[in-house]
């Protein structure tokens, strides 16, 4: 009998979260904890120190990282008041270097699993930009604090990137589209952000936008040579339809975050369609999918993943950023332009701007726009 | 949030995250309900965590857990759906693959009728040892219990499952 149900158990194990599935509830449950102020835990700190030292001399000991040898001075030294008050801090900031040196690298090195660094590079490669916006509404967002989000932006999108060709090279193609993908989603919708916040005329931010926008190509780079591998592992339709789950699931996310969530009626109304657009482009993917037609469901879906993140986005940066950011279809190239012509030079035109045509992602849809002169005064 | 405590949250979803949802799931049945539940047992856990120590997370989950699918029953004002029910409506909603032949095996089948036929506090401590794979000990802490108390619950269940499956075989 007893045998029976322990092979019951046995048997039990296998029912689990899929991989997404997860990762999804994790990334929801770390929004939450970041959306939580600081905690009341004070109080009981002198107590806890003793245990959490020791907890701390074991971790040094199994992993002699020197982030969190600095780390354990600051912390020790200062009650951990001051590693908990860089959370808070901005580029340019005093106390910016031990966020990003001691804070983040101790939250990396105490993850386990490559999967969950990703995730983290993920999430740190978000926040310098939206360290960045945070300055950019501030108008603070100078040559030297833009130079800086730009150098640790560039370094966690190449250790993303080195994540992506481990996974795809271990045969992990799935979990690598996703973290392209994610990547993707996300950087698109804060370069529209921050094409936003350039309207203003700050170069510096036009710069950040510009930088951003290319490395949310190089992402739909990595993303297409991924969904590439998954045509040659033939089972393309297994994975066209994980990905549809993701997005839908995603869908449903971001639909009980913008109801639960605290903004404007106008921010929220903005959000929902913003959410329809991705729906419908998630329902064009099934469609797709149904048709055979992976290549194009794959594009739909992508597209479906990126709108949601930006419904999401929308308030977000209402929440975060105080400010509100109206819907547009501006893309970086167009302020470019017009900058060019206020400044009249002629030189400055791209080469890009003056072939016939350009294909513009990131203003949400894909469009293409017809020759485009910029008028210069003589 | 401190850095650390924040890594030592995470690593603990990391690790409990399949094992709470396996535990969710053979209750509602319901694999999207299941995720929602898993969601809202570690907020629920992060809530109590912000502000104390937690000393051994396991039991302190399986409670949660356990008592949000309580609330979730008592809520829809429905009586716990029987693990035959389930079956026999549904086979078990596949989770993978790999799980429509986890029920699929009559053995199994005859012990889940047979469970359904044991008391709820029986049944309960049953379904924490042999679907959760907890220790009398940790179900003790999470029933707020004596273990010696939880190790006779368990094998006198046995023993009633043992007779009950004896006499279904008839």
């Amino acid at each position: 009998m007893e045998n029976k149900l322990k092979q019951i158990l046995e048997k039990t194990k296998l029912i689990k979260l899929d991989q997404q599935e997860k990762m999804e509830i994790r990334r929801a449950l770390l929004n939450f904890i970041r959306t939580q102020p600081v905690r009341a835990r004070e109080i009981v700190r002198p107590i806890l120190q003793e245990r959490s030292i020791l907890t701390k001399i074991i971790l040094i000991l199994k992993k002699p990282m020197p982030a969190i040898i600095v780390f354990l001075i600051v912390a020790l030294a200062t009650g951990g008041g001051v590693s908990l008050a860089a959370q808070q801090a901005l580029p340019q900031d005093i106390l910016y270097p031990i966020k990003i040196n001691i804070n983040e690298k101790v939250r990396s090195a105490l993850a386990f699993s490559p999967e969950a660094k990703a995730e983290i590079e993920l999430e740190l490669a978000e926040k310098r930009v939206e360290e960045a916006e945070q300055l950019a509404v501030e108008g603070k967002l100078n040559s030297a604090a833009q130079a800086q989000v730009k150098q640790n932006f560039d370094r966690h999108t190449s250790k993303i990137k080195e994540k992506i060709e481990q996974f795809g090279a271990e045969g992990k193609t799935e979990l690598a589209l996703q973290l392209a993908s994610n990547l993707e989603a996300s950087l698109k919708a804060h370069g529209k952000i921050l094409v936003q916040l350039s309207l203003k005329g700050d170069e510096n931010v036009r710069n950040l936008a510009k930088e951003v926008k290319i490395k949310s190509e190089d992402a739909a780079n990595w993303r297409e040579k991924e969904e590439s591998k998954v045509g040659a592992e033939a089972d393309v339709k297994t994975a066209a339809e994980g990905r549809l789950k993701a997005v839908l699931n995603k869908i449903e996310e971001v639909g009980k975050f913008i109801a639960n969530s605290r903004v404007s009626a106008e921010a929220k109304t903005e959000a929902e369609a913003r959410l329809k657009t991705a729906r419908d482009s998630a329902s064009e993917g099934k469609t797709q999918i149904e048709a055979q037609e992976y290549n194009q469901a794959f594009l739909a879906l992508a597209k479906a993943h990126r709108l949601a993140q930006e419904a999401k986005l929308t308030i977000t940066a209402e929440q975060r950023l105080k400010i509100h950011l109206p819907s547009t279809t501006t893309t970086i190239d167009e302020i470019g332009a017009e900058t060019e012509k206020e400044e009249e030079k002629t030189e400055i035109k791209t080469e890009e701007e003056t072939e016939g045509e350009i294909k513009e992602g990131i203003g949400g849809e894909t469009k293409v726009r017809k020759g485009i002169n910029v008028e210069v005064e003589p | 949030m401190d850095p650390i405590l924040e890594q030592k949250f995470i690593n603990w979803y990391d690790e409990y995250a399949d094992a709470i949802f396996r535990h969710c799931y053979f209750r509602v049945n319901n694999r999207e309900l299941a995720k929602e539940l898993v969601q809202e047992t570690f907020i629920r856990v992060f809530e109590y965590f912000k502000k104390h120590e937690i000393e051994n997370v396991k039991p302190f989950l399986y409670k949660v857990a356990t008592n949000l699918v309580i609330d979730y029953f008592r809520k829809k004002r429905i009586k716990e759906i029987s693990i035959e029910e389930l079956y026999e409506k549904q086979g078990f909603e596949p989770a993978s693959s790999s799980s429509q032949e986890i029920i699929s095996s009559l053995e199994i089948k005859d012990i889940l009728q047979g469970l359904n036929q044991l008391e709820d506090g029986d049944r309960q401590v049953v379904m924490m040892r042999y679907f959760d794979g907890l220790e009398p000990k940790e179900i003790a802490e999470i029933l707020n219990e004596n273990s010696n108390i939880i190790s006779v619950r368990l094998s006198r269940a046995i023993k009633k499952l043992k007779e009950l499956l004896l006499k279904n075989g008839k």
